[in-house]
């Protein structure tokens, strides 16, 4: 069906020679000869290629998922019913903290990051990142950060103070135990994967492009994947400081946090914050990133106004610093400072819905084909825009002093974390499947994964809307029937269908599991372009060759892939193959 | 792949788990002999793990020729950091860090010695792989503790000359600093003896220097300051007191959101709340919390704000170190300030007003007859 | 085509089912849609169009998606012109949310400035929130008939139809105010000052909840606030300046008080109780507590609920009576407190008995070396039956 790579007629490019014979190690260090091994453990230890690297940080991630998740099952088993006796109160507290922990440090960030370092080079026709060995030292520390939060649990207990820790609640004195200690330092750890990952790919992207590619015929998904290192680069030394801050409070005897020493605990909230509204981006970009190579291949169409979606994206990331205490509009901020990040709030969400315009218009008009990674994209489209209305509703700052610490915020924040940024991830499983493992994902099996996903989403998280506006706080151990209202319809009931559509949530992420396996035991190849896709990462092999491309492929257009493969018909201005390439679906 | 050595130091470690294992098994708790057993496993585990990884995996390799071992400075340097231990052990500390710090740093220099010599029969390839793996490390910790070195003299000669001469002190070096790096950049040409030996001269005056500082001591006005406390305690009357109200302008000065902003304007003393349209003449302030009161001096003079804390036992949290003392005289104070500014003082008041003698209040020394009272529910 | 179908459905109800099951439940108690005052409604009447239009942008989203969807199938059609977009269009439908935006933003700034007047409070209460309880104090105001401070917990009493201003901070970690009905909330910070608006329209008990993680029992810290009318507020303030009516001799809540002397005074402050020899008892939570105070429990019955508001003085069928009560007979109702009758006593023998066990508090022995031998909460006392009996016969007198 598809192409390798051959250089486009007039390149100047020259073909490239094979990869050099493999390194013979200079002799008798002992253990410490240079790694060779292409395949083994070894290979995986010892390896810098960004595509195993990317393989290692989605592992990782899959595995932190299935942790959160679990602690997420708990939390809604403690919740179904009045004084539940699932988790007592120290168990629960922990169980909320680590859950948002572990989703968004452990599995969100390494998994976006893994998209990232698998697809970025690729798409952009390179060999490899910039600092292949940072690369790799990145990747560890993520793991290590990981499994160091995690350690807490065996040891004393975990972290319990939430996931945005405020002081002086973090603190040595109400947060005795070492749980926060390891969550600091872990955290501490793990940041510093996402800086060295972020400056590796900056520097990829601005230096080792292929030849023709300016930035404007760059991928959507690597130009949302720049925007997000960005906003790292800039956000995690924030939080770095503000982790500094909490270590030195709570090892150290420091004062910063000590209000009988005259210090005011707003300043964790504003290091806090000034980290976590960027984050959030970093959370949603990526995805939205994937959907929008997904959509377009799908409908058939260009991405509708490519550069309006950068210049969004773009915008996202700029203005994106300016509505961290949107977070604190409960918090006594004054109405000064209240007015100015609720109006700075609304004004973010015109760029946001530029996107949403977008991929509706790349639809538009388009020929589009259902398969499981293009329901997954629309999904996100519908899901993100609820979420993101949930969220406009929130920037009318009085509203919010109504809203937040409720469920309606935790609503809010599933729908566009779930729905948003979990259904781009998962589209861009089922989309790069083929290209990573040479096997497609099951699209029955996908199939009923993505119902089972959507119902079970939308009966989880679909009702703490309710709860929300009816008076039910967040980080509650249990909540009292004398609060819950009466009639049928009433917090109980709305409780109960949430922990509920968690089980069935459940259910439909396992069979993305058995999804896997099922696809590994299969013996049926993938097509090298089996989606008739549009970027250069599908103008190689399955998986591709260590060194990507035989030739570095030079780049005329936006869309290169497609292009070699069709051109326009001048009369009826519809796509015609080229000489036999492509196809005409 | 495993040598005698390794054979022996894994033998050693089999049998000490066993040793630690029949210890545990027969005496009860974990006690003085199981950590001892404990520690002896763990570092026979750390050498076998060493002893393994250093072996030379190709018996080939082993020269037929062994050259005589060369000679070595790292079994004095060995010997010079266990003393430096062993006294530190009785006389102080910090010998005893540093002894470690050499004796661990010798230990690894000696190890990596040994280990490069027998790599092969090429003395200049041995020498270029211990370079290899010693010099990242070498390099930048002598630095390191070289320029901690140079940094720790110069400050001891901060401590020991006065407060105008080490302003001008560290104007001319930092000046010496900027002007000769100037040089080394305009003129790459230069010799590296010549700048090794500049930098030589000027790291070795810095340190004699320090020497000097350090056996000079403490300037007067630091010694008096540390033992009599000069500017944690507090004096709250009229007169300025000599060190304690220095440095008024740099303190803790403004915050949001405070209990009360105490204004003193045109004679008047009066709080500021928000909540209550009109200034107060009292403040209520819920007892065991710490709260946050601004003092304003509108007054042409400079004033202090002196809050009383009862005779009751109430802590002032605003001291510097030790949390639960209280001043001499059963009250706390701002410094004094100049006329436009203001400064925060922050209390716990932990008992009532019903437990206290007379009202707790808030008074200007100096202004009289007027008091804000601190009502304490 | 079914699988489109069912696609469309989906999305419909994913949308729709928030705006029209929303009002499902009756009386919930801290509803945020059901103002009882006017700073609620100036919320209120300004969310309500915001909803509005998110709910129809969300739907005509979700209308278009599924048409694309239904019209745009791959029914074997060439592959489209390769459209790359349409900068008018775009442009056009960009500005429209903006203008949308903009008209929200100005109707949100005069509510924000609105909601923080503090210029017309009529009545000031110091509000201090710690773990697991929220304290309250009146700082005197003549006006209002109040001549010295009056201390209680857990049931904020106001007057109704004025405008209340909460000064509100913390002991400890950072709590938050919020009784739905009447205002949005705002957090209570260790060290700060913040300013609260409220107002009901008409008396009668509204729910509230801390809503800010503080620790352990962040679940069970709860309020509520009580409007009385004005004269009934002006009743409720003299009787809890009112002085303290010791026991009768010889009755077991006499007996409950020297019980009180001996294990409850260490914390717990009733005002104008004297110890035998004729001295004022005063608390000394600052030596017991690492918060520094315990709620202050002089006129206990004349609230009717405690524990940090969880759990109830009253019960069943005379707590309805109260809280269901009609806004004209309310102030009638809570005036008269809680008798022997009315008395939730199995809840209160148990917090008697072993505080921690009913309320999670890290007030367990074996962790005092972290607070330097102070507890965090109400330890258990090791009180006798017989003790708790007498204990319960006396806080029954304080009204």
């Amino acid at each position: 069906m598809a192409i390798i790579e051959r250089p486009a007629p007039g390149s100047t490019v020259p073909a490239l020679t094979p990869a050099p014979p493999a390194i013979t190690p200079a002799r008798t260090y002992g253990a410490l000869r240079r790694p060779v091994a292409t395949t083994g453990w070894k290979s995986w230890l010892f390896t810098v290629d960004h595509k195993k690297l990317g393989l290692m940080y989605g592992a990782t991630a899959l595995f932190f998922f299935i942790v959160g998740g679990l602690e997420a099952v708990l939390i809604r088993l403690q919740l179904a019913a009045p004084g539940g006796k699932v988790l007592n109160a120290d168990l629960y507290n922990q169980m909320f903290t680590m859950h948002a922990t572990t989703m968004v440090f452990l599995f969100v960030m390494p998994m976006a990051a893994g998209f990232a370092n698998y697809f970025v080079p690729l798409q952009i026709g390179a060999r490899d990142v910039a600092f292949p060995r940072i690369n790799a030292f990145g990747f560890w520390c993520l793991l290590a950060g990981g499994i160091v939060v995690n350690l807490a649990w065996f040891l004393g207990g975990a972290a319990d103070g939430g996931w945005f820790m405020y002081a002086p609640n973090s603190g040595p004195v109400f947060s005795p135990s070492h749980g926060v200690d390891f969550w600091t330092l872990g955290l501490q750890i793990a940041g510093i994967a996402s800086l060295t990952g972020a400056i590796n790919l900056i520097v990829t992207v601005l230096n080792m492009r292929a030849p023709g590619m300016t930035l404007m015929k760059m991928p959507i998904f690597t130009w949302m994947i720049t925007v997000v290192q960005f906003l790292l680069l800039f956000a995690i030394p924030v939080i770095t400081v503000a982790l500094f801050l909490l270590t030195f409070q709570r090892s150290f005897g420091a004062q910063f946090f000590d209000v009988a020493a005259g210090a005011d605990p707003l300043l964790w909230q504003h290091l806090f914050w000034i980290f976590g509204h960027p984050e959030v981006y970093v959370l949603i970009l990526p995805s939205f990133g994937i959907i929008s190579e997904v959509l377009p291949v799908f409908s058939r169409k260009p991405l509708f106004g490519y550069p309006f979606v950068v210049f969004s994206g773009a915008a996202i990331g700029f203005v994106g610093w300016g509505v961290w205490a949107h977070h604190m509009f409960a918090s006594g901020l004054g109405p000064v400072s209240v007015a100015v990040f609720s109006l700075a709030t609304m004004a973010i969400a015109v760029p946001t819905g530029v996107k949403i315009i977008n991929w509706t218009l790349t639809m538009w008009g388009g020929k589009l084909v259902f398969t499981t990674a293009m329901k997954f994209a629309i999904g996100l489209v519908v899901l993100f825009t609820i979420g993101g209305l949930s969220g406009v509703t929130h920037s009318v700052a009085p509203s919010d002093t109504q809203q937040t610490d409720t469920y309606y915020i935790v609503a809010h924040f599933h729908y566009v974390l779930f729905g948003g940024a979990i259904f781009g991830i998962f589209s861009g499983f089922y989309y790069w499947w083929p290209k990573m493992f040479g096997k497609m994902l099951n699209e029955r099996l996908g199939s009923w994964n993505f119902w089972l996903m959507v119902i079970g989403m939308n009966m989880t998280f679909g009702p703490m809307h309710i709860l929300g506006l009816q008076g039910q706080p967040r980080r509650m151990y249990q909540w009292t029937e004398a609060r819950a209202g009466e009639g049928f319809f009433n917090l109980a009931f709305w409780n109960l269908i949430a922990s509920v559509g968690s089980l069935i949530l459940t259910v439909g992420i396992g069979l993305f599991l058995i999804n896997i396996v099922v696809t590994a035991r299969s013996k049926v190849r993938a097509p090298l372009d089996p989606w008739n896709a549009r970027s250069l990462e599908w103008m190689t092999s399955n998986p591709p060759k260590e060194h990507n491309f035989d030739s570095i492929p030079h780049v005329h257009h936006l869309d290169e892939f497609f292009h070699r493969k069709y051109e326009e018909d001048p009369t009826t201005h519809t796509m015609r193959e080229v000489n036999g390439r492509g196809s005409a679906g | 792949m495993f040598k005698v050595g390794s054979k022996l130091f894994l033998g050693l470690t089999g049998f000490s788990t066993l040793t630690l294992v029949a210890y545990l098994v027969f005496v009860e708790r974990l006690a003085l002999g199981g950590v001892a057993l404990s520690m002896v496993l763990a570092a026979l585990v750390g050498l076998s793990a060493v002893i393994i990884m250093i072996n030379d995996g190709d018996s080939e390799v082993q020269p037929r020729d062994a050259a005589l071992v060369r000679a070595s400075m790292w079994p004095l340097v060995t010997v010079a950091g266990f003393v430096l231990l062993v006294l530190g052990l009785v006389v102080a500390k910090v010998y005893f860090i540093f002894g470690i710090v050499v004796v661990l740093a010798a230990l690894t220099e000696w190890l990596v010695q040994a280990w490069s010599e027998s790599a092969s029969d090429d003395a200049a390839h041995n020498e270029s792989a211990r370079r290899r793996l010693l010099h990242p490390i070498e390099f930048p910790v002598i630095a390191t503790l070289g320029l901690g070195v140079v940094i720790f003299a110069f400050s001891r000669i901060m401590l020991a000359i006065s407060k105008s001469a080490g302003a001008v002190a560290f104007i001319v070096l930092a000046s010496l600093v900027l002007l000769v790096g100037a040089i080394f950049a305009l003129r790459p040409a230069l010799k590296t003896t010549l700048v090794s030996g500049i930098c030589v001269v000027g790291a070795v005056g810095i340190v004699a220097g320090g020497i000097a500082g350090q056996g000079v001591g403490l300037r007067a006005d630091l010694v008096e300051a540390l033992e009599e406390g000069h500017y944690t305690h507090r004096e709250c009357g009229e007169e300025k007191s000599k060190y304690f109200d220095k440095k008024a302008m740099k303190t803790l000065s403004l915050r949001t959101n405070p209990i009360a902003v105490v204004e003193l304007r045109d004679g008047v003393l009066s709080a500021v709340m928000t909540g209550f349209n009109d200034p107060q003449k009292s403040v209520s302030v819920p007892r065991g919390n710490a709260v946050t009161f601004i003092f304003r001096n509108f007054d042409t003079a400079e004033r202090r704000m002196v809050a009383s804390l009862g005779t009751a036992m109430a802590v002032d949290t605003n001291t510097e170190g030790d949390k639960e003392g209280h001043s001499d005289t059963n009250e706390t104070c701002t410094q004094l300030i100049p006329q436009g500014a203001e400064q925060a003082l922050t209390i716990v008041y932990s008992k009532p007003s019903i437990a206290q003698e007379a009202p707790l209040t808030l008074t200007v020394p100096g202004v009289e007859g007027q008091a804000i009272e601190v009502v304490v529910p | 085509m079914v699988k489109v179908r069912r696609i469309s459905q989906r999305v419909l109800v994913a949308t729709g089912a928030v705006a029209v099951l929303g009002s499902c439940a009756t009386n919930a108690p801290q509803d945020t849609w059901q103002p009882k005052g006017p700073n609620a409604k100036m919320i209120d009447d300004l969310q309500q169009p915001v909803f509005a239009v998110a709910g129809i942008i969300g739907i005509i989203v979700s209308v278009v998606i599924t048409y694309a969807m239904w019209r745009y199938r791959d029914r074997g059609q060439p592959i489209p012109e390769q459209t790359h977009g349409k900068p008018a269009l775009e442009i056009t439908l960009t500005v429209i949310p903006a203008l949308i935006l903009a008209v929200v933003g100005v109707f949100t700034f005069r509510v924000i400035f609105d909601l923080a007047r503090t210029d017309d409070t009529e009545l000031v209460i110091n509000v201090t929130g710690q773990q697991w309880w929220w304290e309250y104090d009146y700082p005197v105001q003549n006006e209002w008939g109040i001549t010295q401070p009056i201390i209680s917990s857990g049931q904020l009493v106001m007057p109704a139809g004025t405008k209340v201003l909460l000064r509100e901070t913390s002991r400890d970690v950072i709590h938050s105010y919020w009784i739905p009905a009447l205002n949005g909330k705002r957090d209570a910070v260790p060290g700060r000052i913040h300013t609260l608006r409220l107002e009901a329209d008409e008396p009668g008990i509204y729910a509230g909840q801390c809503t800010e993680f503080c620790g352990l029992s962040h679940a069970n810290m709860r309020m509520e606030a009580v409007a009385l009318s004005k004269e009934d507020f002006a009743k409720w303030i003299a009787n809890q300046q009112a002085a303290y009516r010791a026991p009768a001799e010889g009755t077991l809540a006499k007996e409950g008080e020297s019980v009180f002397l001996n294990q409850c005074v260490r914390c717990h402050q009733v005002d104008g109780l004297k110890r035998p020899d004729g001295t004022l008892a005063i608390a000394a939570p600052d030596e017991n507590v690492w918060s520094g105070a315990a709620p202050n429990l002089t006129k206990l019955m004349t609230r009717n609920t405690f524990a940090g508001a969880m759990f109830d003085l009253l019960r069943d069928a005379c707590r309805d009576d109260v809280w269901k009560a009609e806004s004209a007979e309310f102030g009638a109702k809570y005036l008269a407190g809680v008798d022997e009758a009315c008395l939730n006593v199995n809840d209160l023998r148990a917090w008697l008995r072993n505080a921690p066990e009913v309320k999670p508090m890290y007030a367990n022995p074996a962790l005092l070396a972290d607070t330097n031998g102070k507890y965090r909460g109400m330890p258990n006392l090791g009180l006798s039956e017989s003790d708790i009996d007498k204990l319960v016969a006396y806080l029954l007198t304080l009204k």
